[in-house]
């Protein structure tokens, strides 16, 4: 059954009339449930798309920010990591957090005025993207976590690994150390970042995952050049996968008082992780309290 | 409209059989009730422990309770709830407290209209309270209306003890001297009485007693009546925080204990609210 095949079954049926509400409903789902089983990629990427799906374009996107000061261009064969979702007559739309993007793609924003850091709304089509899972070189941390029943609990982690062991109370005047890996597949190293940032700046050092290994509570990256801000391994010779780092989650947690124990507005969570033995954590949550308010 | 008349009369003649029939039959009604909801009892009451149902307590009409738990019977879905008695005055729970095994939950009792009337949330109990915690908590609330002395809630919480004071969702001021702060059971006040009378100010609650209560810092403002001595609760709005580390590994931290911070006679007290992460 081709797509036309059914998209005309449906216009027949709405011509009948408002009546048979139930029915043409149900013929849509059926429609639907054959295009996902015949066409397969392009409808199963609008179908499935939702909040936090990694997306890989099939085409480079020219795009702007969701102000629409800025234009930019996301290249082809680019995950991306989806922040909302939109549908408008019928279509389904997606809206890019670009700020976990590369430096390279994400630099425009960096220039504008404003601080949106979301594409504007892209259509969720094969032509332009292919629903992928989550990569293995985003593994060491949870992109997502249900807080269903805890309001005042908020889901904060970022990919973002913070040298030390917990987040500094005053950090919104605070630098430190941190890296990441980016959507797209970049580790990317601050020497010297603010904690709070609207907008990932340009890193004092990038490189290429060439390879991503998840087994237990590690997280192998692999790279073809080394570099000396983090501790890696050589593990070969020659080929793309030369040297290692190991992300190793422990599972332990640290908590920060904000702005102090005595009298805390909230208190945030870390996860703790090390490497080659030095410690590095991820802010995962941030916790309000019930009151009198 | 003689006719009329008599068909009046007919009718309420009729209507007053079918009401008297339907007294005669006196259907039983159930409470619509969620856990935290207050009911008064409507007559006097005598309750067993849950599961070994060998102790009895009695509940005088005109209790004020709190449901810990309800649920509903198999075979005819009715609804039945259970209440914490640690959360009563010690004079109500004093036969669980002398009991060897200390229990703290009653027996199912049923949430008939002819045993309890569903009332607001008492005054006496308004300086703890907190809209809807179950939804909202970013952990679990566990605020059980005792002040401690201090600031915070203690890293040796197993072993820690407290001084400090709880009105009883029964309306009873009572005051603790050295006791447990972790509680399998509530503790025998060394002190206790009866609130006659609450006067909510805002971020300060002042509880009237009669009579002087050991360890509690009253004010004297009457010389008879029932009204007085007088304690002032103020309610700060601020939190503070214990990490409790784990055991296996100090280094992390196993939970986050949240407390609320009050001031009774210009010295700090505060309430254990929340347990996080």
């Amino acid at each position: 059954m081709s797509l036309d095949g059914v998209k005309l079954t449906v216009n027949t049926i709405t011509k009948v009339g408002d009546v048979m509400i139930n029915f043409r409903q149900m013929i849509s789902w059926l429609g639907i449930a054959v295009l996902m089983g015949v066409a397969g990629g392009s409808v199963t990427v609008s179908a499935k798309v939702v909040t936090n799906s990694f997306l890989t374009t099939q085409r480079q996107l020219k795009t702007y920010n969701s102000k629409r000061t800025l234009k930019l261009t996301i290249p082809k064969n680019t995950t991306v990591q989806v922040t909302g979702i939109k549908h408008d007559h019928g279509k389904k739309y997606v809206a890019l957090n670009v700020d976990r993007l590369r430096y390279g793609v994400r630099k425009p924003l960096l220039n504008a005025q404003n601080t949106s850091k979301v594409s504007r709304w892209i259509q969720a089509n094969g032509k332009n993207f292919k629903l992928v899972k989550k990569p293995t070189y985003l593994a060491y941390y949870n992109i997502t976590r249900s807080t269903a029943g805890h309001k005042l609990l908020t889901y904060v982690a970022d990919g973002n690994l913070w040298q030390g062991s917990a987040l500094p109370a005053n950090y919104q005047q605070q630098i430190g150390v941190r890296f990441t890996v980016t959507t797209d597949g970049y580790l990317e190293y601050f020497n010297q970042s603010p904690y709070q940032y609207v907008i990932s700046p340009k890193p004092s050092m990038t490189m290429k995952v060439q390879k991503a290994v998840h087994h237990g509570r590690n997280v192998d990256l692999y790279f073809k050049k080394s570099f000396n801000q983090l501790p890696l391994t050589k593990v070969a010779k020659k080929g793309d996968n030369r040297y290692r780092l190991r992300i190793y989650r422990t599972y332990g947690d640290t908590a920060t008082a904000i702005p102090d124990a005595d009298n805390a507005s909230q208190v945030a969570l870390n996860e703790l992780y090390t490497i080659s033995g030095t410690q590095f954590y991820m802010h995962i949550e941030n916790a309000r309290f019930l009151g009198d308010d | 409209m003689k006719i009329n008349r008599l068909l009046i009369g007919i009718m309420t003649i009729i209507l007053g059989l079918v009401g008297s029939q339907a007294t005669v039959q006196a259907k039983t009604h159930y409470l619509k009730v969620t856990q935290r909801s207050y009911l008064q009892t409507q007559r006097q009451m005598t309750i067993k422990n849950a599961y070994y149902k060998n102790i009895k307590i009695t509940l005088p009409k005109g209790t004020v309770v709190q449901v810990a738990g309800v649920s509903k019977s198999k075979r005819t879905h009715h609804p039945f709830i259970t209440i914490d008695m640690d959360s009563m005055s010690y004079h109500l729970r004093k036969p669980f407290y002398q009991s060897k095994r200390k229990p703290n939950m009653t027996a199912g009792i049923w949430a008939t209209t002819a045993n309890f009337k569903k009332i607001a949330s008492p005054i006496y109990l308004r300086y703890y309270y907190v809209a809807d915690p179950d939804t909202r908590s970013a952990g679990s609330y566990l605020a059980d209306g005792n002040l401690w002395r201090g600031v915070r809630w203690p890293t040796d919480e197993v072993k820690a003890k407290g001084t400090g004071f709880k009105v009883t969702v029964d309306g009873y001021l009572e005051s603790y001297s050295k006791v447990p702060v972790f509680q399998a059971y509530a503790p025998k006040p060394q002190g206790y009485a009866k609130i006659r009378k609450t006067v909510d100010n805002g971020k300060t609650t002042d509880f009237y007693v009669k009579n002087k209560i050991k360890g509690a810092p009253l004010t004297r403002v009457a010389k008879t009546g029932n009204d007085q001595y007088r304690l002032s609760i103020t309610r700060t709005g601020e939190h503070s925080l214990t990490m409790i580390p784990e055991d296996d590994h100090p280094q992390y931290v196993d939970s986050v204990e949240v407390s609320e911070r009050y001031l009774i006679a210009g010295k700090d007290y505060y309430m254990h609210t929340e347990v996080l992460f």
